[in-house]
C-alpha cells in the first residue's frame, strides 16, 4: 500500500529514537551515531516513493537501511586508518581505565559492561529484541539475516550473559558454585 | 561458526534487567531538528522537480518554507536557550546523599558507644565488609583525635566511617562506592557547605572518598576541610 509523503514523514521520525538507540549500540560513538541516522534518513526520504507499506510497518525497513549504511561504511572505513580528534581521547581513555566493579551497586554496570563486551552482531541482536521489543521474524528483516540466525544469535548472546554474569556472582559471594 | 536455529524461550526477566541497566535514550534534539529540516528540504527538492509544477505555486511554496524553517529555527534556539540542563552523563551527587552523610555523621558525633574498630592502624580492615578499598586519612598529624571506625549505612550504601574529633569538632571519613553519584569519573573532586557542615571529597577507581566536618562553633570551614583532603587524598587502603 502506497502512503503520502506527510504520512512518509511522520512515520519514519516516530522510530528516530529507535534508531539513534541502535546506532549507538552500533558505533559506540554519540557523533558517528548522528551521522549514521542523518544518512539513513538521508535515504529513506529519497526512497520514499519506493516505500510500501507491509503489515509489519515502516521500522524493519528504516532499520534495514540503518544496516546497510552502517556496514557499507564499516567496510569502507576499514580500509582507511581511524581518525580521532583529541578532546575525543580523554572520555574514551577514562572509560578504558573504568576499574572492575566489586559490589552488588555494580550489578547494573557489570550486566552492560557484560553485553558490550560480547561481538557486535550479538549485541544488535538482542538490542533489537530486549530494547525495542522487536521480534524474531521483524529482528530477521531488519538485519536481512533467516529467522534461524536471529535465535541462535540470541541464545548465544543470552548464554555468554549467563556464563559472565555467574562468573562476576560466584567472585563477588553473591552465589556459590 | 554454522549458526544452528534453536529455540529462545522469551525471558522477560532479562529484558527488564537489560532494559534498566541500558537504557533507552533519546535521539538529540539538534538530530531532530536536522531530520526534520532535511524532510522539508527533501519535499522541497521533490516540488522544485516537478514540472508540473506551476511557477508561481513554486514560488509561493519557497517563501512559505524559507519562512517556516527561519521561525522554526530561530524557535529551537530559544528553546535550547531555555531550557534546563540535561544532566544524564554528568557529574550529579545528590543532595540526598549530601544529607545521609550528615545524617551518619551526625548520628555517630552524639553516640558514646565504641565503634567496632578502636585503632587506625586496623580501620583499612573494613574493606573486606565493604569490598572496596577504604580511606584512612590519618587526621592525627593535624591535631585530631581518632575516636573509631565501622562500617555504617550513609543512605542506602553501606560505608566504612571514621571519626575523629578536636575540641567540640568532629569530623567523619566516610568511603563509599562511586555509583552513589551519576557520571562519577577517576579524579573528580567536589566540596560543599551543606545544612552548614563543610564536606569535601573526590572519587578513585569504584570508591566515592569523603571528609564530612562539624562545629558548634564554625570553626571548621570548607577550606580546611579541603586543606585535610588535599593532604591526605592518597591514603586509600586495601583491606
Amino acid at each position: 500500500m502506497k502512503i503520502e509523503r506527510e504520512q512518509f514523514e511522520s512515520l519514519a521520525l516516530e522510530h528516530l529514537d529507535m534508531l539513534y538507540r541502535l546506532a549507538r549500540r552500533m558505533t559506540s560513538d554519540p557523533h558517528r551515531a548522528e551521522d549514521l541516522v542523518q544518512e539513513t534518513y538521508l535515504r529513506a526520504f529519497r526512497s520514499a516513493g519506493e516505500f510500501d507499506l507491509q503489515s509489519f510497518g515502516i521500522r524493519p525497513w528504516l532499520l534495514r537501511i540503518l544496516h546497510n549504511v552502517h556496514v557499507s561504511r564499516g567496510q569502507r572505513e576499514k580500509r582507511q586508518p581511524m581518525s580521532v580528534d583529541d578532546e575525543h581521547l580523554e572520555p574514551a581513555a577514562v572509560v578504558a581505565e573504568a576499574p572492575p566493579l566489586s559490589h552488588w551497586d555494580g550489578m547494573d554496570q557489570q550486566l552492560k559492561r557484560a553485553f558490550e563486551s560480547m561481538p557486535m552482531e550479538y549485541q544488535t541482536a538482542m538490542h533489537l529484541w530486549a530494547i525495542e521489543g522487536l521480534a524474531y521474524k521483524d529482528i530477521a528483516e531488519a538485519l536481512d539475516i533467516p529467522l534461524g540466525t536471529v535465535m541462535s544469535r540470541l541464545h548465544r548472546a543470552r548464554h555468554r550473559l549467563s556464563e559472565q554474569l555467574k562468573e562476576f556472582a560466584v567472585r563477588e559471594g553473591i552465589i556459590r558454585e | 561458526m554454522p549458526e544452528n536455529p534453536v529455540q529462545f524461550p522469551d525471558d522477560p526477566a532479562l529484558k527488564s534487567a537489560l532494559q534498566r541497566a541500558l537504557g533507552k535514550e533519546a535521539a538529540p534534539a539538534m538530530l531532530r531538528a536536522r531530520i526534520m529540516q532535511q524532510a522539508g528540504r527533501s519535499v522541497g527538492g521533490a516540488v522544485a522537480t516537478s514540472a508540473k509544477a506551476p511557477r508561481g505555486y513554486l514560488f509561493r511554496f519557497a517563501v512559505a518554507a524559507v519562512v517556516v524553517l527561519g521561525f522554526g529555527g530561530l524557535g529551537y534556539q530559544i528553546w535550547q536557550m531555555n531550557r534546563p540542563p540535561v544532566y544524564n552523563q554528568q557529574y550529579v551527587f545528590p543532595n540526598s546523599l549530601y544529607k545521609a552523610m550528615i545524617e551518619t555523621h551526625t548520628a555517630r558525633a552524639s553516640q558514646s558507644s565504641p565503634d567496632a574498630v578502636t585503632t587506625l592502624a586496623s580501620a583499612a580492615t573494613l574493606g573486606s565488609q565493604i569490598q572496596r578499598p577504604v580511606f584512612v586519612a590519618d587526621l592525627t598529624r593535624d591535631g585530631w583525635s581518632f575516636q573509631g571506625a565501622a562500617v555504617r549505612n550513609v543512605g542506602k550504601y553501606p560505608a566504612g566511617q571514621l571519626f575523629f574529633t578536636k575540641g567540640n569538632a568532629s569530623i567523619s571519613v566516610f568511603s563509599l562506592p562511586s555509583s552513589a553519584v551519576t557520571g562519577a569519573r577517576d579524579g573528580m573532586d567536589y566540596d560543599t557547605v551543606f545544612n552548614g557542615a563543610p564536606i569535601a571529597g573526590f572519587t578513585k577507581g569504584d570508591g566515592l572518598y569523603c571528609i564530612v566536618g562539624s562545629s558548634p562553633d564554625k570553626s571548621l570551614n570548607v577550606d580546611e576541610v579541603k586543606r585535610l583532603l588535599a593532604e591526605h587524598r592518597g591514603e586509600i587502603r586495601q583491606g
